[in-house]
């Protein structure tokens, strides 16, 4: 089974649209085709901006985090933290270090503008062998 | 754990305990805040975390589309989604 880390961005997406990618990716973490990780790092970043979301929307996030077999990774150590911020920016590194922690295959994020910078790819790949990619194309590298 | 101490010429002196507990090192920046009546010290190891916005949303949105047919899949599969 493959494991994939979970970003927030990919929560916000599946609660805005039952069809996106994100969805599709949750979707087979429910039919247990993969094992979605997040961290709780992760889980206060999805709670906190409660003003972004609609009644509707937090239903649905609620239902997301909850209902779903989606491990909870153990959080990266400061140190840990500390080094992924070679690579990425400062905000950003706890969702890096968690998922190198994670050892999984994917990190899925829709943060391409910080994530999927080739420092960050230098790093995951080689290292640590990890992909960074976008929940909408995980369809094409998979079916 | 609560120490007294008199200020002299703005200078106060971080106890060693204190310090180490609050991941402080010396020679680190620290941030200072002032929240009413205190001065907050605050380690820069501290996590920080991302905020967004509305338009970063939709837009997330927007560049996850799927193809029509996997679209129509995914959909389908979500009717027990509130």
């Amino acid at each position: 089974m493959k494991k994939v880390f979970l970003d927030s961005s990919i929560f916000f997406s599946a609660c805005r649209s039952k069809s996106g990618g994100a969805s599709n990716i949750l979707m087979r973490c429910r039919k247990k085709e993969i094992q979605g990780y997040i961290s709780t790092h992760v889980i206060f970043e999805i709670k906190k901006p409660t003003h972004l979301l609609s009644q509707k929307e937090k239903q649905r996030l609620n239902f997301l985090v909850l209902q779903f077999k989606l491990e909870i990774v153990q959080e990266p150590t400061v140190k840990e933290v500390k080094n992924a911020t070679k690579y990425i920016k400062r905000k950003d590194a706890p969702i890096l270090a968690a998922a190198i922690k994670s050892k999984v295959e994917y990190l899925i994020t829709l943060d391409r503008r910080d994530f999927m910078k080739q420092t960050v790819k230098d790093y995951s790949k080689p290292t640590n062998h990890f992909k960074v990619l976008k929940s909408a194309k995980i369809y094409r590298s998979w079916i | 754990m609560k120490k007294i101490q008199k200020i002299k010429r703005n200078n106060i002196k971080l106890y060693k305990k204190i310090r180490e507990k609050a991941g402080i090192k010396e020679g680190d920046v620290a941030k200072i805040k002032l929240q009413g009546k205190k001065i907050v010290i605050e380690s820069q190891d501290e996590l920080q975390y991302r905020t967004f916005t509305k338009k970063q949303i939709e837009q997330w949105v927007k560049d996850d589309e799927l193809p029509p047919e996997l679209a129509k899949k995914t959909e389908d599969y979500w009717k027990d989604l509130p």
